[in-house]
């Protein structure tokens, strides 16, 4: 069962107005899957009359070339262009003001909603994925019951996903403060021709911690404690840390051809969307 | 150093629960974050500046000053100092001016009396003797200046007196003793004048030095040797064996002679006088002379014939003070003076009640003696002689005769000084009036506690804020 307050009628409304925004955006509805850049693997299903209102894009002049009449071509979308979701479910997403579990849960709702809107299929790594906007339900109980107190890392999650068929696919949501050896499988579903798409959601005060003197910091990750003096050259090094950390992610994207953003937890969902991902042609 | 009020460094246990709450509030605050990833490559790298350590705040340091600070302030710390006790003493003059024999002696004695107390020394005088710590009283008679002792010295708990003799206020004010242990003798402490003639005052048993004196005699007065002398020369000066010394100085009388005083008679009296006829000094009375004053006018009445006429006198005036007036014949010269209003009359002649004019006259604004005839010429010499004597004396104020001719200066000891000879002591030295007292630091250390207060109140403190990662 959904949870209201995570998914309530309001976020419906929210993504509503998100998939309403982006077809204005650009310009046409019901281009799917196949308006993302490098796609196109739709597998054709047939022809059908041409009716007032339909995407002229879709008129096949060959046959009405041949027989004269208008003519719309219909495509469904296979299977390996279902887009799969992996929410990293680690301790960590459990941290920060608010949690980044909740905008990491409502930007795999949005791609889910997004894709099954273009009339694609969706949902969860490890899960059966869903197709048709009615059944978006079913997504959101998926990431209603995840649980991020026992849940394992991204690396190891990936791993799991390119020892099985790669998905066409991948949107992984996560915090991303792993070491670089922890996104080689991602790099191996890249090999694999799965489309890759990296959010990374940190916290506010993961961002630009703020300067708090002697502290014992409880790592909920590791569930261990290290005592530092967080002055403000602590926080000098700290931000160098981050900024090579950035670098490293930018480098794996690049070099596999991820799309990739970075937000902060408490950042609007339709920023998110439309202000990071969408340039980065990362939407459905 | 001691502590007068060592109970309230109870206050100081106020530190170690200070302490303990200080280092409880100082304890490194615990803080979530979602990994420790970044974190412990940041304290990788400077694992030893960047630990988190316990750092007191200033306010912790200054409340720490405050206890203890006011914690020993409460305490009373001080240097407690054994108090001399003080005693005042007084000494009576046994010396003039700047000398004063025997003082180191008198001192020595008032400090055995004084038991170890610290000595305020009191002395009359208009100067000091060469001697510190000598406070001055006003010059006077004992009796005022143990007045001034006993008022200058109403917060001296004790006092001693060394006194050349007993008196009965110094038994009441503290302990009495002789300022001498033996009289002295041959003291000179009177030197005055009479006439010509310069007498001396001294305690018997010595000998004075007198020089530019001639000495006429001497005789025993009461407890005093009396020692006459005329001055041989100008400058003299008579000096004892306890180094008392005066000067005499000769006073010049300088009389001028006008034409009207030219016979023998008027020489001989001129010369009876003794006056300094060379001195450069202006005359002090001229005599027969119309043109100077004060002067003495001689046969300045009209001719009148006087056989039969009453002579009558104004008996208490100056003129005729120890004069036998029946001596002098006024009517001889048979001359008056006619009644002057700005003349006052001193001898008259009358006939059948009837004034027949004066005989002498007193012109008191010009200080003049206006004789009608001259009764010097024709009275008796000696009676010439004192006649002359009562009118320079009416003229000048003094007659010559009893005018100093002689100035003394030098300062001498009074008589009772001089006299000052030992005796039993008398009253007692209070003795109980020794006292302890400390200085205390109590109230510089409370101020100083209270500006850690304010100090401390002024900080602010910060603590550390919570990260939410």
């Amino acid at each position: 069962m959904a949870d209201d307050a995570l998914f309530g009628p309001s976020f419906l409304r929210q993504l509503e107005a998100l998939d309403a925004a982006l077809l204005r955006l650009r310009g046409s509805a019901g281009e799917g899957l196949r308006g993302r850049a490098g796609t196109g693997q739709s597998e054709f299903k047939g022809h059908r009359p041409y009716a007032r209102g339909d995407d002229l894009r879709r008129l096949d002049w060959n046959a009405y070339g041949r027989l004269g009449r208008l003519f719309l071509r219909e495509f469904e979308p296979e299977q390996s262009e279902a887009l799969t979701l992996l929410v990293d479910t680690s301790k960590s997403m459990a941290a920060g003001q608010p949690p980044k579990h909740i905008l990491a849960r409502r930007a795999a709702a949005a791609f889910g909603f997004l894709a099954l809107k273009r009339g694609g299929a969706a949902g969860l790594a490890g899960e059966a994925s869903v197709q048709g906007v009615s059944r978006f339900s079913r997504l959101l109980d998926q990431l209603t019951a995840l649980d991020f107190a026992a849940g394992a890392g991204i690396g190891e999650r990936a791993r799991a996903l390119a020892s099985r068929r790669a998905p066409r696919n991948l949107i992984v949501v996560t915090d991303a403060l792993e070491p670089a050896e922890s996104f080689q499988p991602l790099a191996a579903l890249s090999e694999k021709r799965c489309r890759v798409t990296l959010v990374q959601v940190l916290a506010p005060d993961e961002l630009d911690p703020p300067q708090a003197g002697p502290c014992e910091l409880f790592g909920l990750e590791e569930s261990a404690t290290l005592d530092l003096d967080i002055d403000a050259s602590t926080l000098a090094a700290y931000r160098a840390e981050m900024a090579r950390h950035f670098e490293m992610l930018e480098t794996l994207a690049l070099r596999h051809g991820w799309s990739f953003a970075v937000t902060d937890s408490a950042a609007d969902l339709r920023e998110l969307l439309l202000g990071k991902l969408l340039p980065a042609g990362a939407l459905p | 150093m001691s502590l007068l009020a060592a109970p309230a460094l109870l206050l100081l246990l106020a530190i170690p629960a200070l302490l303990w709450l200080a280092l409880h509030r100082t304890r490194p605050a615990r803080l979530e974050a979602g990994t420790l990833f970044i974190w412990r490559r940041v304290a990788q790298q400077a694992p030893a500046s960047r630990k988190a350590t316990r750092r007191l705040e200033p306010l912790l340091w200054l409340l720490l000053a405050c206890a203890i600070l006011a914690g020993l302030g409460a305490a009373r710390p001080g240097v407690m100092a054994q108090q001399t006790p003080r005693a005042a003493v007084f000494i009576e003059r046994i010396g003039a001016g700047q000398i004063e024999p025997q003082l180191e002696d008198a001192l020595g004695r008032a400090r055995a009396a004084a038991e170890g107390a610290k000595l305020e020394v009191y002395m009359a005088g208009g100067e000091a003797p060469a001697q510190p710590d000598v406070r001055l009283l006003a010059p006077g008679a004992i009796e005022a200046q143990l007045a001034q002792f006993e008022a200058r010295t109403r917060d001296v708990p004790a006092r001693i007196l060394l006194l050349c003799a007993p008196h009965p206020t110094a038994q009441r004010l503290g302990l009495v003793l002789p300022r001498l242990t033996a009289q002295r003798r041959g003291v000179l402490h009177d030197v005055g004048v009479q006439g010509e003639q310069i007498v001396a005052r001294s305690t018997p048993g010595g000998a004075l030095e007198p020089r530019g004196l001639a000495p006429v005699d001497s005789r025993a007065q009461g407890d005093d040797v009396l020692t006459r002398y005329t001055l041989s020369q100008p400058l003299a000066e008579i000096t004892d064996s306890h180094g008392n010394r005066v000067t005499i100085r000769r006073a010049p009388f300088v009389v001028g002679v006008g034409g009207q005083w030219s016979s023998r008679r008027h020489r001989a009296l001129y010369a009876a006088l003794n006056a300094d006829a060379a001195d450069e000094d202006p005359p002090a009375v001229w005599l027969g002379s119309a043109e100077f004053k004060p002067a003495l006018r001689l046969n300045a009445g009209a001719a009148a014939q006087l056989d039969q006429a009453e002579i009558s006198y104004d008996a208490g005036h100056a003129l005729f003070a120890d004069l036998p007036l029946g001596g002098i014949d006024w009517r001889a010269g048979n001359r008056v003076l006619a009644r002057d209003s700005g003349r006052r009359p001193l001898v008259s002649a009358s006939r059948d009640g009837a004034t027949v004019g004066d005989l002498v006259q007193l012109d008191e604004n010009d200080n003049v003696l206006v004789f009608a005839a001259d009764p010097f010429e024709s009275a008796p010499i000696a009676e010439s002689a004192l006649l002359l004597d009562n009118a320079i004396g009416v003229l000048l104020g003094q007659r010559p005769s009893a005018m100093p001719r002689a100035t003394v200066s030098g300062d001498l000891p009074t008589r009772r000084a001089a006299h000052a000879a030992p005796f039993e002591t008398q009253g007692q030295f209070q003795t109980s009036t020794v006292a302890s007292a400390s200085r205390e630091f109590a109230s510089w250390l409370l101020i100083l506690a209270a500006l850690a207060a304010v100090a401390a109140s002024a900080s602010v403190s910060r603590r550390p804020q919570a990260i939410q990662q």
